[in-house]
């Protein structure tokens, strides 16, 4: 007692005291950390403003924050915003896949959890790396239906269809030398060194590929097919892809009157679909599916009517698989690169097996988290290595797909089409999917459908689905439904 | 009234004895469980294509697609993928994949590293008449085998389809092919897990 008095009436003590206490809250103070705070995002163009083609490169500003900051870029189109990229990277470049308009967010989080973000930031227009003023070669069509077509005029109906439109096509003597000088006989796709050429050579942009699927002139007359417009380069990938299926008998209304007879007209009126269907893939008004990060669920961006094959609409419980396997481990909301190989054929018609896979490209090619890779190069490749599956493509086939240094597919789809008909009677589709993860080397998913044109159908033919190609568009897109769900 | 009693007794007797031999003979013991046999063991396991016993020249084909299809999808097992156990069996050289020596299972698996590998007989695969009645048929046994010894661990058949009460009385097909193949499969599947 006698020595606290002692020392509090000594004022050299009391100074240190009052010293010692200012510096260990001093110390304190050096201790707390300042909040973290995002100053901005950065972007800039990096290449033209087109998709695939330019991209964005967002850099983040950010002080404070306790340790290491975890950076997080999304990217919203017509309200539905997506995760792009995650990681402790403050600096990325993005390319949208699909033109459009596109906003961006940082958001950054610190070993505390704190979580700041950068707001959204103005629009960006991606436009379609082709437009109305690019140069389209239309290859001949590749004719997949298995009986005799008259190819030339197919071929012409399209290039009148597009030329009415007001798109710039090569013309045919200059493609048809192009052709005969590089020995282009496969036209159902395009590999990298004819996408290189036309593109170097011939001054090409986009390449058109049209696949018959079905063609039948009378009783009643029935067309079927498929188009995509690749990029030419190097690498040509997919920008757009829709098919039509027609038959005479779609809308017979009152009396039959509204049956159609002549397969030119229907060819015609396909054509015009497509085309159309294009024209509206330039306007950035093609449907596309991007996940919803909020609700970690697929959403349409645009609406599916006016596709030529309306997306897959009318899909029914009889469409869907009769049973599925995913594995837990597969992430859809991931971001992969697909190979589909062509399906091999059980017991169907010829060329079903690489019309089922056609459907599955035009599918997935839907999707914007899904890099599909053009069927011609993955042709290409299983030319080049000698792949011949005769039971579907084991792992060792699985493991060249997915070689960053050949396609870098992270995901091989293929399977087997055990009934594909559609010509004569009523339609009637049988096919298995499998998908491998290309580096994981292993099944993620496996599917069986099958369902006839009648099936649910009870009064009048009300509800049926006359051609095969209109069942095999339900079909695929319920399988690609349940494997992006 | 003894009499009675001793000839009603008797008559129970023959009616007890015909009773128990016929449900004895409804449920014949076709199926084989090695119970000493750990299960969950198995990991992944090979499907060896099927001998095919109808006129259906790729029904067996179709079948196995179903059958591993929805083996994967039990999740029980990782059943290799089709074009995997086509390149084991080249690479294995087996002559007869649908029947393989004990020797050769033990290669095939030695290349495809699973732990059994099955293998099944597609008996019927078609449709069957009756009168004016008729409706597919699929009967279909498997056999799974481990690896170790190449030793039979299970065995089952079923039979689905055919012409049905309903069929004779108001005539129709049946159920489609793929229906009744996913019955047997579904059936087969229940006697693997019980």
């Amino acid at each position: 007692m006698i020595f606290l008095i002692n020392f509090s009436n000594n004022r050299i003590c009391l100074l240190l005291l009052a010293l010692l206490l200012l510096t260990g809250c001093a110390q304190l103070e050096q201790e707390k950390t300042e909040p973290l705070t995002m100053k901005g995002m950065d972007v800039a163009w990096q290449g033209p403003p087109k998709a695939r083609l330019g991209a964005l490169r967002c850099s983040f500003k950010t002080s404070g924050g306790s340790g290491q900051l975890t950076f997080t870029l999304q990217s919203s189109k017509a309200g539905i915003a997506t995760i792009e990229h995650r990681g402790e990277e403050s600096s990325w470049e993005w390319s949208a896949k699909e033109p459009g308009l596109y906003r961006l967010k940082a958001t950054a989080t610190d070993e505390t959890g704190a979580v700041v973000d950068s707001g959204w930031s103005d629009e960006y227009r991606f436009e379609p790396p082709v437009g109305s003023s690019s140069l389209y070669a239309v290859l001949p069509v590749d004719n997949i239906s298995a009986a005799k077509a008259p190819l030339k005029e197919i071929h012409q109906a399209l290039l009148d269809a597009l030329t009415a439109k007001g798109f710039q096509v090569l013309d045919q003597e200059t493609l048809e030398a192009f052709m005969e000088k590089n020995r282009v006989r496969y036209t159902g796709g395009v590999s990298a060194d004819i996408g290189k050429k036309l593109h170097d050579d011939a001054g090409v942009d986009g390449i058109f590929i049209t696949s018959l699927e079905t063609w039948q002139d009378s009783g009643p007359p029935k067309v079927s097919l498929i188009t995509r417009v690749d990029l030419a380069g190097e690498w040509p990938e997919i920008l757009w892809i829709d098919s039509v299926g027609l038959t005479g008998d779609d809308r017979p209304g009152l009396l039959g009157l509204g049956k159609i007879k002549n397969a030119d007209e229907l060819l015609g009126k396909g054509v015009d679909s497509l085309a159309g269907s294009f024209h509206l893939y330039l306007q950035g008004g093609y449907p596309t599916c991007r996940l919803a990060g909020d609700r970690q669920e697929m959403s349409m961006v645009n609406s599916g009517n006016k596709t030529a094959d309306f997306f897959g609409a009318g899909i029914k419980r009889q469409h869907r698989p009769h049973f599925t396997y995913r594995s837990p481990d597969f992430d859809p909301a991931g971001r992969y690169t697909v190979a589909v190989v062509p399906f091999l054929n059980v017991e169907a018609r010829k060329y079903a097996g690489e019309v089922v896979a056609l459907h599955f490209v035009k599918q997935l090619s839907r999707y914007e988290n899904l890099r599909v890779v053009e069927p011609g190069l993955v042709r290409e490749t299983l030319l080049q290595y000698r792949m011949i599956m005769e039971a579907g493509p084991s792992l060792a086939s699985s493991d060249i797909l997915a070689d960053k240094n050949i396609l870098g597919a992270d995901l091989v789809l293929s399977g087997k089409v055990f009934d594909y008909q559609g010509v004569q009677g009523m339609s009637k589709v049988d096919f298995s999917v499998q998908a491998f993860d290309g580096p994981k080397r292993e099944v993620i998913w496996t599917s069986r459908s099958y369902a006839a044109g009648n099936d649910g159908v009870y009064f009048f033919d009300a509800g049926s689905v006359p051609s095969a190609h209109g069942l095999t568009t339900r079909m695929s897109k319920a399988v690609v439904d349940m494997l992006e769900e | 009234m003894k009499r009675t009693i001793k000839f009603l007794g008797y008559w129970t007797s023959c009616l007890l004895i015909l009773v128990l031999t016929g449900c004895a003979m409804s449920t014949p013991q076709n199926d084989y469980t090695n119970t000493t046999m750990d299960f969950s063991a198995i990991k992944s396991v090979a499907v060896l294509p099927f001998q095919n016993l109808t006129s259906d020249d790729q029904a067996a084909e179709r079948v196995r697609d179903s059958f591993m299809g929805m083996l994967l999808a039990s999740e029980a097992f990782y059943v290799l993928p089709s074009g995997e156990v086509n390149r084991g069996i080249s690479r294995a050289g087996l002559r007869t994949p649908s029947t393989p020596m004990v020797d050769e299972i033990k290669s095939i698996s030695k290349i495809l590293e699973v732990q059994a590998v099955i293998t099944g007989t597609l008996r019927e695969y078609g449709t069957v008449r009756s009168g004016s009645a008729e409706a597919n048929l699929v009967s279909l046994s498997l056999q799974m085998m481990e690896t170790e010894t190449g030793t039979v661990i299970w065995s089952a058949s079923s039979t689905r389809g055919g012409i049905s009460v309903g069929d004779r009385l108001l005539g129709g097909g049946g159920q489609p092919m793929n229906k009744v193949t996913e019955q047997v499969v579904n059936d087969l599947l229940d006697k693997l897990f019980k």
